[in-house]
């Protein structure tokens, strides 16, 4: 299963949509915020022709509000931890209905119930017509006992808390940097008791069969590091990521590892359906706290090409009517004076329009300076 | 009873809030090779060290920390050095070093923590601070100490670290971490100058080695490649001539081959190179980046995007040529000496903020200032 963090962000997509076809499992996008907002922007994940999404989880609470990225990421852990339990109860759910003896036919049907709502994998049970040896296909036909049926049942349920990738994008749309990925793999890792690593920056990955494993290349200041990772990891994608091309073999096996795909029912929960603790998100939970904003303009000496009136030599006070100017060095923007003491100056010879000439004698006097 | 109850309701505050003294700068090693901005970094924290009256402490993790760095880093600004030594801190890899530095961080308790805002700060500060259960302010460019009053908890703080950042709402905001320790942020390279280097200066080096107990290794360092980053040209050039999506077009707004605009800019780099000796780069605006212009491939790139999501510039003279000057772009240039701005039009915000406007087509701007430059340099110099 690959779960995307900032959906907005398209390479994040890519990165992940590339897992999946790759490896198979499906793509959740899941998010956190306001969900009359993040509803439309779903949907259009849904709709879209390539990488779109299979899924969409919402962490909605008006307590989560005001969350600085350590609540944040708490919260999605949370969430990552309720969607990885939703995938293992669902399988949990149908070994144990093999387990109990329960008649072919109620195995079939809460097979295709799971089914229905994308929790079980194409090689338990498909509604594909090109997918034949479904596990439950196999049981039904008695070409594998119960016992073998619920032993491999048991198996990949325990898959789901080992087989998942986490994607989320360097920065979130509001402006935030990308703190959220690593955040999360330290609070998942919490959250699940074991430590779950995170590779930032990434530019492009491949999936290593025998180990289960990502090797990635990742940007690092002046270097590229490549790295070999464990799975589950999260990953940060880098804007420059790329996808490597599919290989050809294995998309058989990549099928039957797929889901149903695009269950459009979108799931919004809350603080409590996540179980989080009240004390650890929103504003209650978040250790910084934003304050005023402060404006950044600072008043400059502008001097305009071909318009400003600036100083052609160093020149003395000058007196016009009671009042006195200056003195002014060569090149003192002359603008705000009153305009009979600029036209008198400009007759003189002591002032000037400011031009290239002047621009490039400033600009060497600052680099030499 | 009901600010009582509220106080229950949120995070707990470190314990022992009061104990934690100093400024931290983790100091980047890799490869063996310390990043020489990270002196920055200690410039920062003098800054911040000096409003408070505490020490400034260089973090610094390697399997070995070379004397030559301690004493570099001494003698730029540290009063002392923390050297956290491992084996498995060798290379780069967030989890080790993020088990390493808490480890040192809960013994010696500082009461800030300042990280570079590059790749590896932005990957190790924020673990780093989830599991220290602290806030984290990322891509600061000033810091300030200040009393905060906390509106939620209705309480207020004194001598906090005000750690101010570009924003896209507010221009620049202050995040302050009152109730946690240590108030732990990242620094944007760039936004201060290293202080001059003092060889009479002493300073006292502390060698940790962190158990790293139960440490699973789930990373692992397979090499590295080396790329050409042309932002580090950026970060020290003293001229900048930056191009923005207005390259693209003409004054009457008909397309423009944008190679010209960059053999311009070029000609003005090579110029200022050649007769003065300067260091010159040409830089990006975000815009023109993400416009993937087929002819720019490999020559507009990410490396050498200025502004908010890029780098952050200080030269004596940066050159503007078709920027807009979206806010973004322009915190990314706020420490430059001099911003000319070349724009034809004349409500472009870019304007705002520069010394020197131009308000021209740039394919012609860009000649006449190099006409005009190439004058003063061969009159001056003869």
């Amino acid at each position: 299963m690959d779960i995307v963090l900032n959906p907005y962000d398209r390479k994040t997509i890519e990165a992940a949509d590339y897992m999946r076809r790759r490896v198979g499992g499906k793509l959740i996008a899941l998010s956190m915020g306001p969900h009359p907002k993040i509803i439309p922007i779903m949907n259009e994940l849904f709709d879209a022709e390539i990488s779109g999404i299979d899924d969409a989880y919402i962490m909605s609470d008006k307590r989560m509000a005001g969350s600085d990225t350590w609540a944040t990421s708490y919260t999605l852990s949370k969430g990552i931890s309720k969607i990885l339990s939703i995938h293992r109860e669902a399988i949990e759910a149908l070994a144990k209905a093999v387990d109990t003896g329960e008649p072919i036919e109620r195995v079939e049907a809460l097979a295709a119930d799971l089914y229905r709502r994308n929790l079980l994998p194409n090689k338990i049970y498909s509604d594909k017509p090109s997918i034949r040896e479904t596990l439950i296909n196999m049981l039904s036909e008695g070409k594998i006992s119960r016992e073998e049926a619920s032993k491999i049942l048991w198996e990949e349920a325990n898959k789901i808390y080992r087989d998942f990738m986490i994607f989320a994008g360097m920065k979130a749309s509001d402006g935030e940097t990308g703190n959220v990925g690593p955040q999360v793999a330290e609070a998942l890792s919490q959250e699940l008791g074991f430590t779950i690593p995170h590779v930032s920056f990434v530019l492009d990955f491949e999936y290593i069969g025998e180990r289960n494993s990502i090797v990635a290349r990742r940007k690092l200041v002046n270097l590229i590091q490549v790295v070999e990772v464990e799975i589950p990891a999260v990953l940060t994608i880098h804007v420059e990521y790329s996808a490597p091309p599919i290989p050809l073999s294995g998309r058989r096996w990549s099928l039957l590892n797929s889901y149903r795909g695009k269950n459009r029912d979108i799931k919004i929960y809350n603080a409590d359906d996540i179980k989080a603790d009240p004390r650890f998100i929103g504003l209650a939970g978040s250790p910084t706290v934003v304050g005023p904003g402060v404006d950044i303009s600072r008043p400059y000496v502008r001097k305009v090409v071909g318009s400003s009136l600036i100083a052609a030599k160093d020149i003395d006070k000058v007196s016009y009517g009671d009042k006195t100017y200056g003195p002014y060095k060569k090149g003192d923007l002359l603008d705000s004076l009153p305009e009979e003491v600029k036209r008198g100056l400009m007759s003189k010879g002591l002032a000037k329009i400011f031009d290239y000439d002047d621009l490039a004698e400033e600009i060497i006097n600052a680099l030499r300076g | 009873m009901a600010q009582a109850q509220q106080v229950l309701n949120v995070l707990p505050p470190t314990p022992d809030l009061e104990s934690y003294r100093d400024v931290w700068v983790f100091i980047e090693i890799l490869k063996g090779n310390m990043l020489s901005y990270c002196l920055e970094g200690i410039a920062a924290a003098r800054k911040i060290a000096s409003k408070v009256n505490m020490g400034v402490g260089a973090l610094v993790a390697s399997d070995v920390v070379s004397e030559e760095v301690v004493k570099t880093l001494i003698e730029y600004g540290a009063d002392y050095v923390v050297a956290v030594e491992h084996p498995y801190l060798a290379d780069y890899e967030p989890f080790a070093y993020t088990r390493a530095l808490e480890e040192v961080v809960r013994e010696r308790k500082p009461w800030a923590l300042i990280f570079m805002a590059d790749e590896l700060g932005r990957d190790l500060a924020p673990r780093l601070a989830y599991r220290l259960v602290t806030g984290l302010a990322t891509d600061n460019i000033d810091y300030d100490v200040e009393d905060f009053y906390h509106g939620l908890l209705k309480e207020k703080y004194t001598n906090i670290l005000a750690q101010i950042r570009p924003d896209f709402a507010t221009r620049i905001a202050k995040i302050y971490t009152p109730r946690h320790r240590p108030q732990i942020a990242s620094l944007r390279p760039g936004s201060f100058k290293p202080l001059p280097r003092d060889p009479s200066r002493k300073g006292e080096v502390y060698r940790y080695k962190p158990s790293l107990s139960n440490y699973q290794r789930k990373i692992r360092v397979l090499g590295y490649e080396v790329i050409e980053d042309r932002g580090a040209e950026l970060l020290e050039a003293k001229l900048i001539v930056s191009l923005g999506l207005g390259i693209l077009r003409d004054a009457e707004g008909n397309p423009k081959n944008p190679l010209e605009a960059v053999e311009l800019a070029k000609k003005i780099i090579d110029l200022v190179r050649n007769k003065l000796g300067v260091k010159a780069a040409m830089g990006a605006s975000r815009a023109l980046i993400h416009a993937d212009v087929k002819e720019l491939s490999g020559i507009i790139t990410h490396d050498i995007q200025v502004g908010q999501t890029g780098k952050t510039v200080s030269p004596k003279v940066y050159i503007a040529a078709g920027i807009s000057g979206a806010i973004q772009h322009r915190v990314g240039i706020l420490r430059a000496g001099n911003i000319v701005s070349i724009n034809i039009d004349p409500k472009a915000p870019i304007h705002e903020i520069a010394h020197y406007v131009i308000i021209e087509d740039l394919y012609k701007a860009l000649p006449k200032l190099y006409e005009a430059l190439l004058r003063k340099i061969e009159g001056g110099g003869g």
